[in-house]
């Protein structure tokens, strides 16, 4: 029981929604690199 | 350097290596020896996660390849985030319950010895050699300050990193990286204010920007296929995926990083950090090296960056010839430097017509100024043939050296001894575990006390480090370092990696069938390798998926036989 309360994530609520947030902050580096290197081609 | 900034270099490395030696003071056993006691918070596991993969190789080489090849190679990391979800659902949560001190004995528990053997040992060769490379990363820094042979300072390094982890192990690591982290990011903000600041003052960052941009400099995204292209968006995203992925839930170095939390929670916050921060950190590091090229732009570079080599010429019968290669070179920059003023005055006045026929100008004028550094380059190979005429690794260093006021060099120059510390530090501690945990203790010694394992770990540590001064005297032929040490990498992890996915996610496969299929994958890994059959990256994804289908088959066979009988 204290194993499952010290490995519950202790931001955002859930892993689920900590990995969502490292995927989602993957994909918004991508998009904005890509714009950057179109925007001084 | 100045005696200002050999003071500033002596107080930082002395400060932090003297607080982590200090921290370390109660190690008493192997858990505390080899995983500071399983008590660290997630700031700690994090910082040290980066500080193992940011060896000193990273800030002397990815400046360099900012200089030469652009922004390209940020897309290299585009796997890691992925890799540590992958991470922390699979791999933490597994190897915490098992209580584990290796990956290793994972593969024990799930397989049999022969597959952890054979898994331990591919880990020792890989590790082993790459440890000896980051080793002669910072030696060439004392070689060129102190212009004294690079084998000399090998030795001085490895031997300080020697000391330090034989005394304090992965509690002294841990330590010693939090705060070398936080000095790194300092120091890295300085470099990129100072070589902006250097820049012209009719020349601003979003100029430099454009220059750069101009030069094909911020191609930071790649989005074509081709396999043969080391660095594009797709050969980041799955060949990244699966080096990164390999690399932080294989590699004894990491592994034992993140072991180090005190609980599954704590590790995983640690490499989500991780997650979060090093495509920017990456991209950042970079970025300097760009600037550094705008900043030659502007200025004068010199001809060849690595100053070993330029005096050795300088003092040879080629002298004349490479002195007139020189002038030659300062005409062209000349050149050049009318062309990229009239550049500035395009991008100033948003003229597209006159942008573009700037830009090819400053093209064929940074042509012209490319063939004379290549005959420069032929001419030191021809005066020494053993020359180390890749001088990308310098190419940071030497503008450190000879552009920034004075203190700004003690403290760049500390940055990268204690990138080099931290990676070497985690290096041999993780080759000890291995080498104690996976062979002398499942071996050998099966039933010793606690302080004679604790002995065995430290004379351990000292034949690696041994070992890695050893194969640190031949890294300087193998070029670009950074590189190296991936494409060293992928012609193992890619391997290993599928013997732990198959532990992981096909349930009904067995050690034997697990064991043949990873050398026959390995075997033809180095066959690709070796007749140069794809870009490195995809090596891992193809040693991966080897040894995933060469498992299946056998055990399919080896259950047919059974049937059979």
């Amino acid at each position: 029981m204290k194993n499952e309360e010290e490995n519950k994530s202790p931001i955002l609520g859930s892993w689920k929604n900590v990995y969502a947030l490292v995927i989602g902050a993957l994909v918004a580096v991508i998009v904005s690199l890509y714009f950057f290197t179109q925007h001084y081609k | 350097m100045s005696f200002i900034d050999w003071i500033i270099l002596s107080i930082t490395l002395l400060s932090i290596v003297g607080y982590g030696v200090w921290k370390s003071r109660h190690t008493k056993n192997i858990e505390g020896f080899l995983l500071a006691d399983r008590q660290l918070p997630w700031y700690h596991v994090g910082l040290s996660v980066m500080a193992t993969q940011a060896s000193a190789i990273t800030f002397l080489s990815a400046p360099g390849q900012g200089y030469t090849d652009g922004l390209r190679f940020v897309q290299f990391y585009f796997g890691l985030p992925l890799a540590m979800v992958v991470l922390c659902i699979t791999f933490i949560p597994i190897f915490h319950k098992l209580n584990v001190f290796t990956a290793y004995e994972f593969l024990e528990k799930r397989f049999d010895n022969k597959t952890r053997t054979l898994t331990a040992f591919l880990f020792l060769l890989q590790r082993g050699l790459s440890t000896g490379i980051t080793i002669y990363a910072p030696a060439i820094i004392l070689s060129t300050i102190l212009n004294i042979d690079v084998n000399y300072t090998i030795v001085l390094n490895g031997l300080i990193v020697i000391a330090y982890t034989v005394y304090g192990g992965a509690k002294a690591v841990s330590y010693t990286q939090l705060f070398q982290m936080s000095v790194i990011f300092a120091g890295l903000f300085l470099a990129a204010y100072m070589v902006v600041h250097l820049l012209p003052d009719n020349v601003s960052f979003s100029d430099a920007l454009h220059i750069a941009g101009k030069m094909n400099k911020l191609n930071a995204i790649d989005t074509k296929f081709d396999v043969n292209n080391k660095y594009n968006i797709w050969s980041g995203i799955i060949g990244g995926f699966f080096l990164q992925l390999s690399y932080f839930g294989t590699d004894q170095s990491q592994v034992g990083r993140y072991l180090t939390g005190k609980s599954i929670a704590q590790s995983r916050l640690g490499l989500v950090m991780n997650g979060l921060v090093k495509i920017p950190m990456q991209f950042f590091i970079l970025l300097i090296g760009v600037m550094v090229f705008t900043f030659y732009q502007f200025h004068q570079s010199p001809i060849f960056f690595n100053k070993v080599e330029v005096n050795r010429i300088q003092n040879s019968e080629y002298r004349e010839d490479f002195r007139d290669l020189e002038k030659a070179y300062v005409i062209a920059h000349a050149e050049k430097q009318t062309e990229v003023n009239k550049l500035v005055e395009a991008i100033h006045s948003e003229d597209e017509q006159a942008i573009n026929t700037a830009r090819t100008n400053v093209q064929v004028a940074n042509k012209k100024s490319s063939a004379i550094r290549k005959e420069a380059t032929a001419l030191l190979q021809k005066n020494n043939p053993k020359a180390d005429v890749n001088d990308t690794n310098y190419i940071f260093l030497n503008f450190i050296t000879t552009q920034l006021p004075i203190g700004v060099v003690g403290l760049l120059i500390a940055i990268i001894f204690l990138a080099s510390m931290g990676s070497m530090a985690s290096g041999l501690n993780s080759l000890a575990s291995t080498t104690i945990i996976d062979f002398y203790k499942r071996l050998f010694k099966k039933e010793e006390s606690d302080k004679s394992y604790l002995s065995a770990s430290r004379w351990t540590t000292v034949i690696w480090g041994l070992f890695c001064i050893m194969v640190a005297f031949y890294a300087s032929r193998v070029g670009n370092l950074i590189e190296a040490v991936n494409i060293l990498g992928s012609l193992f992890y890619g391997t290993i990696l599928g013997i732990f996915l198959v532990a992981f996610y096909m349930k009904r496969v067995n050690g034997t069938a697990v064991f043949y299929a990873s050398l026959i994958a390995e075997s033809f890994i180095v066959y690709a390798w070796m007749t140069d059959l794809t870009a490195f990256l995809w090596l891992n994804v193809i040693g991966c998926l080897l040894v995933m289908v060469f498992a299946f088959i056998i055990q399919f066979i080896i259950n047919k036989r059974i049937v059979v009988k």
